[in-house]
Protein backbone atom coordinates (compact mmCIF):
# COMPACT_ATOMS: atom_id res chain seq x y z
CA UNK A 1 0.00 0.00 0.00
CA UNK A 2 1.40 3.34 -0.74
CA UNK A 3 1.99 6.07 1.29
CA UNK A 4 -0.77 8.09 0.65
CA UNK A 5 -2.95 5.25 0.57
CA UNK A 6 -2.07 4.71 3.86
CA UNK A 7 -2.27 7.73 5.19
CA UNK A 8 -6.47 8.53 3.57
CA UNK A 9 -7.57 5.17 4.82
CA UNK A 10 -6.75 6.39 8.23
CA UNK A 11 -7.56 9.80 8.26
CA UNK A 12 -10.98 9.08 6.00
CA UNK A 13 -12.19 6.98 9.16
CA UNK A 14 -13.09 11.01 10.60
CA UNK A 15 -16.09 12.22 8.34
CA UNK A 16 -15.42 15.52 8.79
CA UNK A 17 -12.24 14.84 7.25
CA UNK A 18 -13.19 13.03 4.22
CA UNK A 19 -15.54 15.21 3.18
CA UNK A 20 -13.37 18.26 3.05
CA UNK A 21 -10.39 16.13 1.52
CA UNK A 22 -12.89 15.34 -1.04
CA UNK A 23 -14.87 18.75 -1.16
CA UNK A 24 -11.11 20.18 -1.79
CA UNK A 25 -10.38 17.11 -4.60
CA UNK A 26 -13.70 17.63 -6.62
CA UNK A 27 -12.84 21.64 -6.58
CA UNK A 28 -9.19 20.70 -7.48
CA UNK A 29 -10.44 18.46 -10.20
CA UNK A 30 -12.56 20.41 -11.99
CA UNK A 31 -10.98 23.77 -12.21
CA UNK A 32 -8.01 21.82 -13.55
CA UNK A 33 -9.54 20.08 -15.85
CA UNK A 34 -11.23 22.77 -17.66
CA UNK A 35 -7.61 24.53 -17.90
CA UNK A 36 -6.31 21.49 -19.31
CA UNK A 37 -9.25 20.74 -21.81
CA UNK A 38 -9.34 24.67 -22.78
CA UNK A 39 -5.13 23.73 -23.58
CA UNK A 40 -6.02 20.52 -24.95
CA UNK A 41 -8.11 22.17 -27.86
CA UNK A 42 -5.88 25.34 -28.03
CA UNK A 43 -8.29 27.90 -26.43
CA UNK A 44 -7.29 30.99 -24.74
CA UNK A 45 -9.26 31.92 -21.66
CA UNK A 46 -11.28 34.77 -24.11
CA UNK A 47 -11.93 32.46 -26.79
CA UNK A 48 -13.28 29.89 -24.19
CA UNK A 49 -15.34 32.90 -22.70
CA UNK A 50 -16.90 33.94 -26.20
CA UNK A 51 -17.53 30.02 -26.52
CA UNK A 52 -19.73 29.99 -23.06
CA UNK A 53 -21.25 33.29 -23.31
CA UNK A 54 -19.26 34.52 -20.17
CA UNK A 55 -16.38 36.86 -19.38
CA UNK A 56 -12.76 36.16 -19.65
CA UNK A 57 -11.93 37.16 -15.76
CA UNK A 58 -14.99 34.22 -14.74
CA UNK A 59 -12.84 31.60 -17.15
CA UNK A 60 -9.62 32.53 -14.92
CA UNK A 61 -11.44 32.25 -11.53
CA UNK A 62 -13.45 28.75 -12.43
CA UNK A 63 -9.60 27.25 -13.03
CA UNK A 64 -8.45 28.71 -10.00
CA UNK A 65 -8.62 25.21 -8.03
CA UNK A 66 -9.55 27.91 -5.16
CA UNK A 67 -12.93 28.37 -6.20
CA UNK A 68 -15.71 26.11 -5.07
CA UNK A 69 -19.01 27.72 -5.87
CA UNK A 70 -19.97 25.23 -8.73
CA UNK A 71 -23.21 25.26 -10.43
CA UNK A 72 -24.17 22.26 -12.77
CA UNK A 73 -25.98 24.97 -15.15
CA UNK A 74 -21.94 26.89 -15.60
CA UNK A 75 -20.11 23.28 -15.96
CA UNK A 76 -22.78 22.55 -18.91
CA UNK A 77 -22.30 25.49 -20.40
CA UNK A 78 -18.77 24.44 -20.62
CA UNK A 79 -19.07 21.09 -21.43
CA UNK A 80 -20.99 22.45 -24.66
CA UNK A 81 -18.15 24.63 -25.36
CA UNK A 82 -15.78 21.56 -25.57
CA UNK A 83 -18.23 19.58 -26.93
CA UNK A 84 -18.31 16.99 -24.66
CA UNK A 85 -20.68 15.41 -22.19
CA UNK A 86 -20.93 16.22 -18.15
CA UNK A 87 -21.25 13.74 -15.97
CA UNK A 88 -22.31 14.28 -12.66
CA UNK A 89 -22.68 11.51 -9.94
CA UNK A 90 -22.52 10.41 -6.20
CA UNK A 91 -19.39 8.03 -5.61
CA UNK A 92 -17.91 5.84 -2.97
CA UNK A 93 -15.18 7.22 -0.63
CA UNK A 94 -13.31 4.55 -1.97
CA UNK A 95 -13.42 5.27 -5.37
CA UNK A 96 -11.33 8.55 -5.13
CA UNK A 97 -8.04 7.15 -3.76
CA UNK A 98 -7.35 5.73 -7.92
CA UNK A 99 -8.64 8.76 -8.95
CA UNK A 100 -6.29 10.65 -6.67
CA UNK A 101 -3.56 8.27 -7.63
CA UNK A 102 -3.60 9.24 -11.31
CA UNK A 103 -4.14 12.68 -10.77
CA UNK A 104 -2.26 14.18 -13.97
CA UNK A 105 -2.65 16.08 -16.82
CA UNK A 106 -3.10 13.39 -19.42
CA UNK A 107 -6.06 12.10 -17.24
CA UNK A 108 -7.82 15.22 -17.23
CA UNK A 109 -7.95 15.13 -21.21
CA UNK A 110 -10.69 14.26 -22.93
CA UNK A 111 -11.44 13.88 -26.81
CA UNK A 112 -14.36 16.51 -27.87
CA UNK A 113 -16.68 14.97 -29.96
CA UNK A 114 -15.28 15.03 -33.48
CA UNK A 115 -12.37 13.37 -32.62
CA UNK A 116 -14.07 10.90 -30.60
CA UNK A 117 -12.67 7.49 -32.70
CA UNK A 118 -15.98 5.41 -31.88
CA UNK A 119 -18.39 7.77 -33.62
CA UNK A 120 -16.06 8.13 -36.59
CA UNK A 121 -14.71 4.43 -37.42
CA UNK A 122 -16.18 2.23 -40.15
CA UNK A 123 -15.76 -0.87 -38.43
CA UNK A 124 -16.84 0.00 -35.00
CA UNK A 125 -17.34 -3.71 -34.04
CA UNK A 126 -14.59 -4.29 -31.46
CA UNK A 127 -15.41 -0.71 -29.60
CA UNK A 128 -19.37 -2.11 -29.83
CA UNK A 129 -17.76 -5.28 -28.43
CA UNK A 130 -16.13 -4.34 -25.92
CA UNK A 131 -19.14 -1.49 -24.86
CA UNK A 132 -21.40 -4.66 -24.74
CA UNK A 133 -18.50 -6.54 -22.55
CA UNK A 134 -18.69 -3.36 -20.19
CA UNK A 135 -22.19 -2.89 -19.94
CA UNK A 136 -22.67 -6.69 -19.48
CA UNK A 137 -20.30 -6.78 -16.64
CA UNK A 138 -21.84 -3.64 -15.12
CA UNK A 139 -25.28 -5.29 -14.87
CA UNK A 140 -23.64 -8.31 -13.80
CA UNK A 141 -21.96 -6.37 -10.98
CA UNK A 142 -25.77 -4.47 -10.35
CA UNK A 143 -27.11 -8.09 -9.91
CA UNK A 144 -25.12 -9.55 -8.10
CA UNK A 145 -24.84 -6.31 -5.35
CA UNK A 146 -28.56 -6.62 -5.26
CA UNK A 147 -28.40 -10.69 -4.37
CA UNK A 148 -25.86 -9.51 -1.70
CA UNK A 149 -27.89 -7.13 -0.11
CA UNK A 150 -31.48 -8.31 -0.73
CA UNK A 151 -33.64 -9.51 1.99
CA UNK A 152 -35.47 -11.98 0.33
CA UNK A 153 -34.72 -15.84 0.71
CA UNK A 154 -35.88 -17.51 -2.79
CA UNK A 155 -37.28 -20.80 -2.49
CA UNK A 156 -35.93 -23.44 -4.22
CA UNK A 157 -37.95 -24.78 -6.18
CA UNK A 158 -39.51 -28.40 -6.09
CA UNK A 159 -39.25 -30.22 -9.04
CA UNK A 160 -39.21 -33.91 -9.51
CA UNK A 161 -38.79 -36.26 -6.85
CA UNK A 162 -38.76 -33.93 -4.32
CA UNK A 163 -41.85 -32.31 -5.50
CA UNK A 164 -43.44 -35.92 -5.81
CA UNK A 165 -42.22 -36.55 -1.75
CA UNK A 166 -43.95 -32.92 -1.11
CA UNK A 167 -47.19 -34.39 -2.28
CA UNK A 168 -47.21 -33.24 -5.60
CA UNK A 169 -47.12 -29.60 -4.41
CA UNK B 1 6.46 13.44 -11.65
CA UNK B 2 6.63 12.92 -7.95
CA UNK B 3 8.37 15.73 -6.00
CA UNK B 4 10.31 15.23 -2.34
CA UNK B 5 8.64 17.83 0.30
CA UNK B 6 10.83 18.89 3.07
CA UNK B 7 9.55 20.57 6.25
CA UNK B 8 11.80 24.10 7.74
CA UNK B 9 13.23 22.62 11.77
CA UNK B 10 13.67 25.55 13.52
CA UNK B 11 16.80 26.08 16.17
CA UNK B 12 15.52 23.23 18.68
CA UNK B 13 15.19 21.48 16.10
CA UNK B 14 11.29 20.96 16.22
CA UNK B 15 8.87 21.19 13.06
CA UNK B 16 6.91 24.02 13.45
CA UNK B 17 5.16 23.63 10.16
CA UNK B 18 3.73 20.49 11.57
CA UNK B 19 2.91 21.84 14.61
CA UNK B 20 1.04 25.06 12.95
CA UNK B 21 -1.09 22.21 10.60
CA UNK B 22 -2.25 20.46 13.62
CA UNK B 23 -3.65 23.36 15.07
CA UNK B 24 -6.04 23.69 12.24
CA UNK B 25 -9.33 22.83 12.90
CA UNK B 26 -10.00 19.33 11.24
CA UNK B 27 -11.51 20.42 7.46
CA UNK B 28 -8.62 23.24 7.34
CA UNK B 29 -6.16 20.02 8.13
CA UNK B 30 -7.65 17.96 5.31
CA UNK B 31 -7.78 20.90 3.72
CA UNK B 32 -4.27 21.55 3.68
CA UNK B 33 -3.39 18.15 3.08
CA UNK B 34 -5.00 17.43 0.07
CA UNK B 35 -2.94 20.95 -1.36
CA UNK B 36 0.45 19.11 -0.23
CA UNK B 37 -0.64 15.64 -1.71
CA UNK B 38 -0.91 17.74 -4.70
CA UNK B 39 2.15 19.32 -4.64
CA UNK B 40 4.31 15.81 -4.00
CA UNK B 41 1.98 14.10 -6.54
CA UNK B 42 2.30 17.13 -9.33
CA UNK B 43 4.32 19.95 -8.12
CA UNK B 44 2.40 23.26 -8.32
CA UNK B 45 2.38 24.16 -12.05
CA UNK B 46 -1.00 21.74 -13.04
CA UNK B 47 -3.22 23.34 -10.89
CA UNK B 48 -3.63 26.78 -10.90
CA UNK B 49 -3.72 28.79 -7.54
CA UNK B 50 -2.30 25.83 -5.89
CA UNK B 51 0.86 28.09 -4.92
CA UNK B 52 1.10 31.09 -6.37
CA UNK B 53 4.13 32.94 -5.97
CA UNK B 54 4.58 35.57 -3.88
CA UNK B 55 4.81 39.20 -5.64
CA UNK B 56 6.86 41.30 -2.82
CA UNK B 57 9.11 38.01 -1.89
CA UNK B 58 9.70 36.60 -5.23
CA UNK B 59 11.13 32.97 -3.86
CA UNK B 60 8.51 32.55 -2.17
CA UNK B 61 5.19 30.61 -2.82
CA UNK B 62 1.70 30.79 -0.95
CA UNK B 63 -0.92 27.87 -0.21
CA UNK B 64 -4.06 29.24 0.57
CA UNK B 65 -6.87 27.61 2.60
CA UNK B 66 -10.29 29.51 2.91
CA UNK B 67 -11.91 27.46 5.16
CA UNK B 68 -13.03 29.18 8.91
CA UNK B 69 -10.01 30.82 8.94
CA UNK B 70 -7.37 32.22 5.97
CA UNK B 71 -4.24 29.84 6.69
CA UNK B 72 -1.91 30.60 4.48
CA UNK B 73 1.35 28.20 4.38
CA UNK B 74 4.31 29.58 3.28
CA UNK B 75 7.53 27.61 1.72
CA UNK B 76 9.96 27.60 -1.67
CA UNK B 77 11.03 25.33 -4.52
CA UNK B 78 14.24 23.72 -3.44
CA UNK B 79 16.36 25.68 -2.20
CA UNK B 80 18.93 22.96 -3.12
CA UNK B 81 17.33 20.95 -5.42
CA UNK B 82 15.25 23.22 -7.73
CA UNK B 83 13.52 21.08 -9.95
CA UNK B 84 12.91 18.10 -7.69
CA UNK B 85 12.16 19.96 -3.96
CA UNK B 86 9.62 22.19 -2.26
CA UNK B 87 10.37 22.91 1.46
CA UNK B 88 7.42 23.99 3.68
CA UNK B 89 8.77 27.11 5.83
CA UNK B 90 6.06 28.50 7.68
CA UNK B 91 2.80 28.69 8.58
CA UNK B 92 0.08 31.93 9.43
CA UNK B 93 -3.06 33.56 9.00
CA UNK B 94 -4.44 36.23 7.16
CA UNK B 95 -6.61 39.51 8.33
CA UNK B 96 -7.79 41.61 6.05
CA UNK B 97 -5.82 39.80 2.82
CA UNK B 98 -2.84 40.44 4.77
CA UNK B 99 -0.36 38.18 6.21
CA UNK B 100 0.97 39.50 10.00
CA UNK B 101 3.80 41.76 9.89
CA UNK B 102 7.15 40.32 9.55
CA UNK B 103 6.21 36.42 8.20
CA UNK B 104 7.66 37.03 4.60
CA UNK B 105 11.21 38.51 6.41
CA UNK B 106 10.91 34.95 8.45
CA UNK B 107 9.98 32.76 5.93
CA UNK B 108 13.21 34.55 3.55
CA UNK B 109 15.58 33.99 6.77
CA UNK B 110 14.36 30.37 6.98
CA UNK B 111 14.96 29.84 3.99
CA UNK B 112 18.18 31.43 3.97
CA UNK B 113 19.17 29.24 6.76
CA UNK B 114 18.33 26.00 4.78
CA UNK B 115 20.52 27.83 1.79
CA UNK B 116 23.21 27.43 4.37
CA UNK B 117 22.87 24.35 6.13
CA UNK B 118 20.13 22.64 4.76
CA UNK B 119 21.18 19.17 7.13
CA UNK B 120 20.76 21.28 10.37
CA UNK B 121 17.48 23.35 9.13
CA UNK B 122 15.17 21.27 7.39
CA UNK B 123 14.05 17.18 7.27
CA UNK B 124 11.47 15.37 5.22
CA UNK B 125 7.99 16.27 5.53
CA UNK B 126 5.57 15.03 8.10
CA UNK B 127 2.04 14.80 7.67
CA UNK B 128 0.79 16.30 10.18
CA UNK B 129 -2.93 14.24 11.87
CA UNK B 130 -5.22 15.10 14.28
Amino acid sequence: MSELRGNLREEFSDKQYRHAYADESLNTYIATQIKVLREQQELTQKQLADLTGMAQPRIAVLEDINYSSWSINTLRRLAEAFDLRLSVRFETFSSLIPEIETFSREALKRDKFENDGWFHKKDVQPAESAIWRAACLDVGQELAHQHKNSRIVEMPRRTGAAALAAGGR
Amino acid sequence: MAWKLYDYRDHRGENPVKQWCESLQKPDLARMNKRIDLLETNGKDLCPGLAGPLSKSPHLHKIKINGSVAARLLLCKGPIQMETEYTLLLGAFERDDELPEGTLETAESYRQNILRDPKKWRSPHERAKR
